[in-house]
């Protein structure tokens, strides 16, 4: 039990485009995750960030198993999932849980909160649903609410308080990694603090590792211990939270955490920011060599004709032919005016 | 001061539904001058975009309206029909969330900004065509001459934002209506988007209400800033006033709650612990009170509804305990972390 929790070994997901050529006989193809892999250790979490279309949410689907991978592996305690999936899926199911973005449509409506919290303990234990009441409170409780709880559904409660059910749901089976899918971007400022809080606090206690997929890049850093940036399919830097946000070398991410505003008029009106040309190319045609090369301030002709390789050990790995040499300066701008 | 563009006078908008009225915007007072920016910050059923789109009268006929909307002297909510159609794009443009509810998937981008300039002045279509193609250019989007004949599902995201912007821009407005314009967009885009409109607002002195509840969009581009909550304004002022002075316990709960890039991350996020109140049944005395760590029986927060006080020139804030707690700091951003109880407060 030394190796990492969860390895992802060149993952690959593909799915078939939209239909092309003559008559729509042939199809493209949309390369969603392209060739990725890190590692994850017990109790840790990754933070997991990009923009639309970067294949992060995919990449949370295939290390769950709910979508499966066109090629490479992911292995849990060094075990290739798809065959411990394959072998006993429940119990596969037991150590990955899942919590959604969209609170309101990963309940049933037509469950009490009770019922749905009991779910995984009739499934997973074979417990009888008089037994499971007791946990089911406890795990209210747990997760910041009350037993009486139990009783409603789904429609009585807050989009925050419906958030916090769903973690419930996923610690129910006390699993080792939880994959959370944006798990506070559909909620208000003032209560999305509260489940950032209440995610640390759970780890805390109880040492599960989270994939935490994220777009934004201030929430990431409060709850990572490592970050990971993806772009266009590929993952272009991953390190530990302070070299990513002191030292990130990958253009892109110098990009993105320049183009996040910071509730601080002072700083904003001081700086400068990195203003990215044109749009995320399609994932059906991307670029060749580097995806990124076409909106990048640094691209040579080496971007074009060559796939930058991963490069750094594991605090700190980026893909570039042109990384950033200077460290980041909130205030400032790492392009040459 | 000179007078001010627009003026909002005790706004009220309330819905009719079967449950009775929903007081969604209770008594609000907005001004904008001239080449401003102005930002309405709240969170979800704050009445912000019902505060916005009552303004040019877009909201159903469910809706009563009252107070008194002052465009450049003139009340918008006793005009006739046709003089609002005339305000609305011409001189008043709005920018809404989602461009591909707000565009014509049907016809051609550029059709949809030429069909604006005919609607409000009397130019010929190859000259509407030509401010058409002016504007998407102007908005940062390439090669205008090609794109002004394409339709919107050929545009991306960031450029069908960008399209709604050019088409605002059209019939130069002295004020633009932006509700929550970069909320759909990633950030890299959202940038691009903010720069052109900053940039836009800046050069052609257009005045900008924008209606956002991201702080950090604020902090980048807003002259001035006024907060809702639960129907209400409960703080106004300049943009440093608002986030370095802070004269309202819910302004001051936002920004503590708000994780930043450049903030201490191993303090815990102080969230604003239980939620909005109903709109059909708000509490009595301060909306806030139900969350308020400050809320006390002796000021007045169960019972008296707050008046709003100026606690510098041009800063306002709707608190009874406002000049207490700002004379101790305690509404100061880095006060929270402090003196809260912190960890996990059982905020829903």
């Amino acid at each position: 039990m030394s190796g990492p929790l969860l390895e992802a070994r060149n993952v690959v997901k593909e799915f078939p485009g939209p239909r092309q050529g003559f008559l729509g006989m042939s199809r493209a193809t949309v390369h969603a995750v392209n060739d990725v892999s890190f590692t994850l250790d017990r109790g840790e979490t990754l933070g997991v960030v990009g923009e639309s279309g970067c294949g992060k949410s995919t990449l949370g689907r295939v290390i769950m198993r709910l979508l499966p991978a066109t090629a490479g592996q992911v292995l849990l305690d060094g075990q290739d999932s798809a065959a411990l999936e394959r072998a006993d899926s429940r119990a596969f199911r037991r150590r990955v849980q899942m919590v959604f973005q969209d609170p309101y449509a990963s309940l049933n409506p037509r469950m009490t909160v009770g019922e749905i919290l009991a779910e995984p303990f009739l499934v997973h234990q074979g417990m009888k649903r008089s037994a499971s009441t007791a946990r089911v409170a406890e795990l209210l409780s747990i997760v910041g609410l009350s037993p009486e709880h139990a009783s409603r559904y789904p429609h009585e409660f807050s989009g925050g308080q419906r958030q916090r059910v769903g973690i419930a749901r996923a610690l129910a089976v006390e699993p080792d990694l939880i994959v959370l899918d944006e798990p506070v971007s559909a909620l208000d400022v003032s209560i999305q603090a509260g489940v950032v809080n209440l995610l640390r606090k759970l780890q805390g206690e109880r040492g599960m590792a989270y994939f935490f997929i994220a777009h934004d890049l201030s929430v990431v850093r409060h709850i990572s211990e490592r970050v990971a940036v993806m772009y266009l399919g590929r993952m272009v830097e991953i390190g530990t939270r302070d070299r990513i946000y002191r030292e990130a070398r990958h253009p892109y991410t110098r990009a993105l955490m320049s183009a996040v505003p910071i509730p601080d008029p002072t700083l904003e009106r001081q700086r400068q920011r990195i203003i990215l040309e044109g749009d995320v190319p399609s994932p059906i045609d991307p670029p060749s060599g580097c995806h990124f090369r076409t909106r990048c301030w640094r691209a040579t002709e080496i971007c074009a004709n060559e796939v930058p390789p991963m490069t750094g050990d594991a605090k700190h790995a980026f893909a570039c032919h042109h990384p950033v040499e200077t460290p980041v300066q909130l205030g400032e701008s790492p392009v040459p005016a | 001061m000179a007078e001010p563009l627009l003026e909002v006078e005790d706004l009220t908008v309330s819905f009719r539904t079967d449950d009775g009225a929903v007081q969604a915007v209770r008594g609000v007072n907005l001004s904008v001058q001239a080449g401003e920016v102005l930002a309405v910050v709240g969170e979800s059923g704050s009445g912000k975009s019902v505060t916005a789109m009552s303004l040019l009268q877009l909201l159903p006929p469910t809706a009563e309206i009252t107070g008194r909307v002052s465009w450049q002297g003139e009340d918008l909510l006793s005009v006739p029909p046709e003089r609002i159609r005339e305000v609305r794009g011409g001189e008043i443009a709005m920018i809404f969330q989602d461009p591909l509810t707000a565009l014509n998937p049907v016809y051609r981008v550029g059709d949809q900004i030429v069909e604006m300039v005919l609607a409000h002045e009397k130019v010929g279509r190859a000259e509407a065509r030509k401010r058409a193609i002016e504007m998407l250019d102007l908005v940062g989007i390439p090669q205008p001459d090609r794109r002004v004949d394409q339709y919107t599902h050929e545009f991306s995201g960031g450029m069908r934002q960008r399209a709604m912007i050019a088409m605002a821009l059209a019939c130069d407005p002295k004020l633009i209506i932006a509700d929550e314009p970069t909320t759909a967009l990633d950030v890299t885009v959202q940038a691009q988007v903010l720069e052109v409109l900053a940039d836009l607002a800046h050069r052609m002195g257009t005045a900008v209400v924008l209606i956002t509840h991201d702080l950090g969009v604020v902090a980048g581009m807003a002259d001035q800033v006024s907060v809702m909550y639960a129907g209400r304004i409960v703080e106004s002022g300049s943009v440093d006033q608002v986030f370095d002075a802070t004269g309202h316990p819910y302004t001051s709960g936002l920004l503590a709650s708000l994780p930043r890039l450049d903030g201490d991350v191993d303090a815990p996020l102080l969230p604003i612990p239980g939620q909005p109140p109903s709109m059909l049944a708000p509490p009595p005395g301060c909306a806030f009170n139900p969350r308020c760590r400050w809320a006390s029986e002796e000021a007045g927060c169960f019972t008296v509804l707050p008046p709003t006080a100026e606690r510098s020139p041009g800063h306002r804030s709707a608190c009874h305990r406002a000049d207490e707690l700002m004379a101790a700091g305690l509404l100061d951003r880095l006060a929270g972390a402090a003196t809260a109880d912190v960890g996990d407060r059982g905020a829903m």
